[in-house]
């Protein structure tokens, strides 16, 4: 009983909100595309990689299971908990998933730094594999997605699970060599900014 | 400017003294700051060996604008402090203290991965002899030339013609450190990020 009512109060929000919930959904659509000829554009551009003092004190691990089956669920879960959190704002918290992907895209397009020595190649199903890219490495979306959940969803205690995610993708990245230093703790500052950034648009436009 | 016989100086050094144990924290806090941001940038400066092709870099050409590069840091930095020690002696801790986390954070992104100053940098010259102390060409990620105003743009948010002259600073500073080709753009849009984090963080810490 208590289920029912409970869907019928989300279905209820999101038809309310459903118009807008089409423009987020073609906000993360427009941005994935950019994010993906920014990647195309990125692994196939001359690059050089860089020295670490991180990467270069810690040997390469596999840590597969993490990076990529771990962030799976993590992301799923942050498109989808919006439903539970607050049904009436989903469309709020893709547009935001959408700045952030876009953001990334920008950054991407900047300074092109290869993957680092002995990073290991992550083992994506094979459905993903057209949005894997190598040298797409400023700043982590591994980091950064999962943080921007723990910024977004501050009234919920889901957001320590978020905040630990971060920190474990973020530290899986630099075990398997995927990323640079830089590239996971400016993701945290980057990330806070973009919130910040959302935040205020939102209060100023009554979204 | 007299206050019950008192002369503007005794005032002033009333208010400067009056978060006496903050004021010494700070000022200890900021020595910290310096000597880290010094071991960081020094071991930056040995270790960096990589300059990636980046994407401003490749399409702007390389100008001569070192008049700007050297002294406007100079002018910005003048304002930060002299103001508040002038104006708003009681908050000198504050933005003392914020200055110094700002620059921990910068020490500690500029050991983490290692870039060189890229291949075409425009050559500085007629630099002022004390300037070799604190600068070098391989502190590149993020950018301080370009954090350090917008902190000033952040900290100094209710005083509108500061604000402005720091804001205005850091756009220029960005400006020129592309076209001198003396920065990555990422060091550069990275900075506006970073410095707000660093300023939130330092709101919360220091703030009264």
């Amino acid at each position: 009983m208590y289920l029912k009512k409970r869907f019928y109060a989300i279905w209820s929000a999101v038809k309310l909100t459903k118009w807008k919930i089409v423009l987020a959904v073609l906000f993360i659509l427009i941005s994935s595309i950019f994010n993906s000829v920014v990647g195309n554009y990125s692994d196939n551009r001359p690059s050089m990689k860089a020295s670490d003092i991180i990467l270069d004190n810690i040997p390469s691990l596999s840590a597969q299971a993490i990076f990529v089956w771990f962030w799976l669920l993590v992301f799923a879960m942050l498109y989808v908990y919006p439903f539970f959190y607050k049904p009436e704002k989903v469309y709020y918290y893709w547009s935001m998933f959408s700045i952030l992907l876009a953001v990334r895209a920008g950054f991407i397009f900047l300074t092109n730094l290869e993957s680092p020595l002995g990073s290991i190649s992550p083992e994506f199903p094979d459905f993903l594999h057209s949005l894997v890219f190598p040298n797409a490495l400023f700043f982590s979306g591994h980091t950064s997605y999962p943080f921007l959940g723990f910024l977004m969803f501050k009234k919920s205690k889901i957001r320590w699970f978020f905040l630990a995610s971060s920190i474990i993708l973020g530290f899986s990245t630099l075990l398997m060599h995927l990323h640079y230093s830089i590239d996971v703790f400016a993701a945290f500052f980057i990330t806070y900014g973009i919130y910040k950034i959302g935040e205020n648009l939102s209060k100023k436009y009554n979204l | 400017m007299k206050e019950r016989g008192k002369s503007y100086f005794e005032l002033w050094k009333e208010d400067f003294m009056f978060n006496k144990r903050k004021l010494v924290l700070s000022l200890i806090f900021v020595i910290i700051a310096i000597v880290l941001n010094f071991i960081s940038s020094s071991y930056a400066q040995k270790v960096a060996e990589s300059n990636p092709p980046d994407f401003f870099l490749n399409i702007l050409p390389a100008v001569d604008l070192g008049f700007i590069y050297v002294w406007l840091p100079f002018v910005v930095v003048s304002f930060f402090f002299v103001y508040p020690l002038v104006q708003q002696p009681r908050r000198f801790h504050y933005i003392v203290g914020i200055f110094s986390l700002f620059l921990v954070v910068h020490s500690g992104f500029v050991v983490l991965t290692h870039l060189e100053l890229p291949a075409d940098a425009i050559e500085l010259r007629d630099v002022p002899f004390f300037f070799d102390f604190f600068y070098f060409s391989n502190s590149l990620f993020f950018a301080g030339q370009v954090g350090f105003p917008y902190l000033g743009y952040l900290i100094y948010y209710k005083n509108p013609s500061i604000r402005k002259f720091m804001l205005f600073s850091s756009i220029i500073l960005s400006v020129t450190v592309l076209l001198m080709h003396r920065h990555y753009s990422i060091d550069v849009l990275s900075a506006y990020f970073i410095t707000y984090g660093a300023y939130k963080l330092g709101d919360f810490i220091f703030k009264d």
